[in-house]
């Protein structure tokens, strides 16, 4: 087992998605259960999700908040109401991600190692769609 | 003997998990269709074990699991099918991002095959989404036939792995000139045979070629494809099943981190659907990245089959659906 190599890149790349997948999680836990027993107030009620949930985001936005959200603006505008603590937990899962690909694309850059053109490519394609509210671009997969 | 019993106790985690899936999945049809009436809280709860049992099966497959989450959850559940993918992609990226470190420092996972299928892939998946809206536009059935046709491919790759030899081990050939530059190569102790496991991709070219349809059709749908990588990184680029189903599960990570932020801004994410889901799935994946390393490779064969199965009849279904033919 332990004769197996595994490249430093992999290694780094692990390290920190783990520590910001348990951070995202922690956050989201903690901003669920402040929402759930009332301890931080809500940016949108329990009750109004219950009866809402089964609209579209459009309608369904447009009944609990009067707002269609097309930006990041509906978080960042909120951070301290409880459910905006857990959204802020989800989006620390693809910030780590994109930390991570930066981190072996330094690896990589540091060796003159091939491999950088492609965890470039990667890294703008990420930083672009995160960008995306801002700049017109939609990526989906 | 100590291989049995892993591997039984892995089994037996596997059975389990589908018993919960089909409770669960029982109880929510009989709230829909009325037959019992089920508490509002019933549902956001329901959702941390129908993703906990969906987190054992997907890492061993090499699925995110957003291909059973969505179709059951759509089907089954009164959430706006908006709240479903959001869901759904939240889960599935939270599956990658638990199981991928493990695979990474195993050995299974490699960034140098992971990070040209991704950057093809995400690319193309953007020219996938601007084909998707001028059919759409053009011609608004269209997308149907091709989702009819996906499923067929998805039948046709089905019937080619369940029969193929050696898809466990494919037999290795003279790695390609795109290999080679990338040094597309890696290695990981194999626990059943007790021996290390050297791979190294070949056909690269050709698998490069067919991710970036892979992100066509993606890009298309808008949706996951980690049912597409593991044939691509198997079947083309000759790479070991385990291999292919854990680096399939890393370049999940990459693709879903870039697909996230559209359904965060558009606000997709309600926390109340959205944690128990993860944390389900969190629990779940755990468990389904230590069953990888303990059970042989035919296993990992025929539930990867099983999930390429239920996504093939899915698509074939959504497509006739959507031409209202059933």
């Amino acid at each position: 087992m332990s004769a197996v190599k595994i490249d430093t890149a992999n290694k780094i790349y692990a390290r920190i998605v783990e520590i910001f997948t348990i951070a995202g999680l922690v956050i989201m836990i903690l901003g669920l259960v402040l929402y759930i027993t009332g301890a931080l107030p809500a940016y949108v009620k329990l009750t109004d999700i219950v009866k809402n949930w089964n609209k579209n985001t459009e309608k369904f936005w447009k009944s609990v908040k009067g707002i269609v959200p097309k930006d990041y603006s509906w978080i960042l505008g909120n951070l301290d109401k409880a459910d905006i603590i857990s959204v802020l937990g989800v989006i620390l899962l693809p910030i780590g991600v994109i930390i991570a690909v930066l981190c072996s694309l330094a690896v990589y850059a540091k060796r003159f190692d091939r491999i950088l053109v492609m965890a470039i490519v990667v890294a703008i394609i990420m930083i672009l769609a995160a960008a995306g509210p801002y700049i017109g671009l939609r990526v989906h997969h | 003997m100590r291989l049995e019993l892993n591997e039984r106790g892995a089994l037996l985690l596997i059975f389990a998990s589908l018993v919960i899936l089909f409770i669960v999945a029982g109880t929510a049809a009989l709230g829909t269709y009325k037959i019992v009436t089920l508490p509002e809280w019933y549902w956001p709860l329901s959702l941390f074990f129908l993703t906990f049992a969906i987190g054992v099966l997907a890492p061993v497959a090499g699925v995110g699991g957003g291909v059973i989450f969505v179709p059951l959850v759509s089907a089954l559940y009164p959430f706006h099918v908006d709240f479903v993918r959001g869901t759904g992609l939240v889960m599935a990226f939270t599956s990658a991002v638990v199981a991928a470190p493990r695979f990474l420092r195993e050995g299974l996972a490699s960034l140098r095959i992971a990070l040209p299928a991704c950057a093809v892939a995400t690319a193309t998946s953007i020219v996938g989404a601007i084909i998707g809206l001028q059919i759409t536009s053009a011609f608004p059935q269209g997308k149907y036939y091709v989702l009819i046709a996906l499923g067929v491919i998805l039948l046709f790759i089905f019937f080619v792995m369940m029969t193929a030899k050696r898809v466990e081990f494919p037999k290795a050939k003279d790695p390609d000139p795109v290999s080679r530059l990338f040094n597309m190569r890696g290695e990981y102790f194999e626990r059943t045979l007790n021996t290390i496991v050297q791979y190294q991709a070949s056909r690269a070219g050709l698998g490069l070629l067919a991710f970036a349809g892979v992100g066509i059709l993606a890009g298309m749908f808008g949706l996951g494809a980690g049912w597409a990588n593991v044939p691509v990184l198997n079947l083309i680029m000759s790479l070991p099943l385990k291999v292919s189903t854990s680096t399939s599960i890393l370049i999940i990570t990459m693709t879903d981190a870039t697909a996230a932020w559209i359904y965060i801004a558009s606000g997709a994410i309600i926390p109340l659907l959205v944690v128990p889901a993860v944390f389900g799935m969190y629990i779940g994946s755990k468990i389904g990245s230590k069953l990888v390393l303990g059970i042989r490779p035919v296993i990992v064969k025929y539930i990867f089959l099983a999930i390429m199965l239920f996504a093939a009849i899915m698509d074939i279904y959504k497509g006739l659906h959507g031409l209202g033919v059933v």
